[in-house]
């Protein structure tokens, strides 16, 4: 098992070689947590001393995973990667629910799985607890908050954007998005073209999308046929003899 | 009708998102104009607030996306829509695979995959873009010069640069 083996390796585990593809890293939250020192810089898990065992952990109902995880999904603001530092600190150090393994376990499964990571994480480890009804209310609670805001900005902004000033403002923060957005395509895409074929299936996917408004399910798909025969064929060789060392 | 479609639009994207956030983008603006609930406009307007609120942007934007097609009820559906593949397999994972990461096939699949992630958010960078400069103005394009600087080597932290830009878009892009 992957977990177990990086706890008998490692004290301190690189969330980059869990990492299944780069999360875009410009969640506010991430930046927070970096500035106040609570996860060190380049994406590293402390491990926490005082290990939990799988026998020490305590139990939690639906209603404390809800609030938990509504608190989380209200606190985190960019989503995904950026609640991992709070989660592990929730869950394993105070309240001794999971053990270090289960959240190294989450995040790599909630990371290769499609679907949103928040909710992938919100899920495994509700499901881990408390099954289906754990599972439900973990979910349950971490899409709330988006639910809650999202519509009444929403109503909020239908009342007043014919405001000049409202529009003004709203143009800016359009425009700082999009260079963020810009920035992030860029750090993400120097990460994973590391070869021609991830440069022409970048490009590929890019100009399909945006220019031949091809669906993206269908790049996805592709992307994914293409992805295991490309492997198929250059990695034969070493593919039965796998080092998972 | 609506609520059944919106449901089944939202658990597809939920079922081939990959890559987080931004490289889901695409995909739920392609779903959004299915809807025809939204403009362009509307969505990249979207997408900048959801940098600014709490909560994952996927599901900021299902919900945004649900509440402008059929009201709340509409954004509840299209949030737990995106919400149901996770929820399968997860559960499915938690309780039959431990090893799946090393499955031959899975690991392909994330080969071909992770290039296509960068390519969806470059295509999520243009989306916002042909609304945020449409009008040829050159003060959203110089905010959002100097936002990839900010981000990219002052290291601000993104709220910040939200708020900057905000006051300067209110100060200096008013129609």
């Amino acid at each position: 098992m992957l977990s177990s083996w990086l706890k008998r390796n490692a004290s301190v585990v690189r969330i980059e070689s869990l990492e299944t593809y780069p999360v875009a890293d410009i969640s506010a939250t991430g930046f927070f947590m970096k500035r106040w020192s609570l996860i060190p810089p380049k994406g590293r898990i402390q491990m926490s001393v005082n290990t939990v065992k799988e026998d020490e952990l305590r139990d939690v109902g639906c209603l404390r995973l809800f609030w938990e995880f509504f608190k989380l999904g209200l606190f985190t603001i960019g989503g995904g990667m950026a609640m991992i530092p709070q989660m592990q600190s929730l869950m394993v150090d105070k309240n001794r629910w999971v053990t270090e393994d289960d959240i190294i376990d989450c995040i790599a499964v909630s990371q290769s799985l499609p679907g949103v990571i928040a909710i992938n994480m919100a899920t495994y480890i509700g499901f881990k607890k408390r099954k289906l009804a754990g599972a439900v209310a973990s979910t349950i609670g971490v899409l709330l908050p988006s639910l809650i805001i999202i519509i009444a900005v929403t109503v909020l902004l239908r009342n007043i954007s014919d405001n000049p000033y409202v529009q003004g403002a709203l143009t800016g923060i359009e425009a700082a998005a999009a260079g963020m957005i810009g920035w992030s395509a860029y750090t993400i895409a120097r990460r994973v073209v590391k070869n021609v074929f991830a440069a022409v299936l970048a490009i590929v996917a890019f100009f399909l999308i945006t220019f031949l408004k091809v669906n993206a399910v269908w790049v996805i798909l592709g992307a994914i046929v293409l992805g295991i025969l490309y492997d198929h064929f250059t990695q034969r060789p070493e593919a039965d003899g796998k080092e998972v060392e | 009708m609506t609520y059944l479609l919106l449901y089944i639009q939202f658990a597809k994207v939920g079922l081939l998102g990959f890559g987080g956030g931004l490289a889901m983008l695409p995909m739920i603006y392609q779903t959004a104009l299915t809807f025809g609930a939204m403009s362009k406009g509307d969505f990249s307007r979207l997408v900048a607030i959801s940098q600014m609120t709490p909560g994952p942007l996927a599901v900021n934007a299902a919900t945004y996306v649900g509440f402008n097609t059929a009201g709340i009820l509409g954004a509840v559906i299209a949030t737990i829509g995106e919400a149901t593949p996770s929820f399968i397999l997860i559960s499915l994972v938690v309780t039959l695979l431990t090893r799946f990461r090393e499955n031959p096939l899975v690991e392909g699949g994330f080969t071909g995959i992770r290039p296509a992630t960068a390519g969806m958010i470059g295509s999520a960078f243009v989306m916002v873009s042909e609304s945020a400069f449409g009008t040829m103005d050159p003060i959203p394009i110089v905010i959002c010069v100097v936002s990839v600087f900010l981000v990219g080597k002052v290291k601000m932290s993104p709220i910040t640069i939200m708020i900057i830009a905000g006051v300067a878009g209110a100060v200096l892009c008013r129609p």
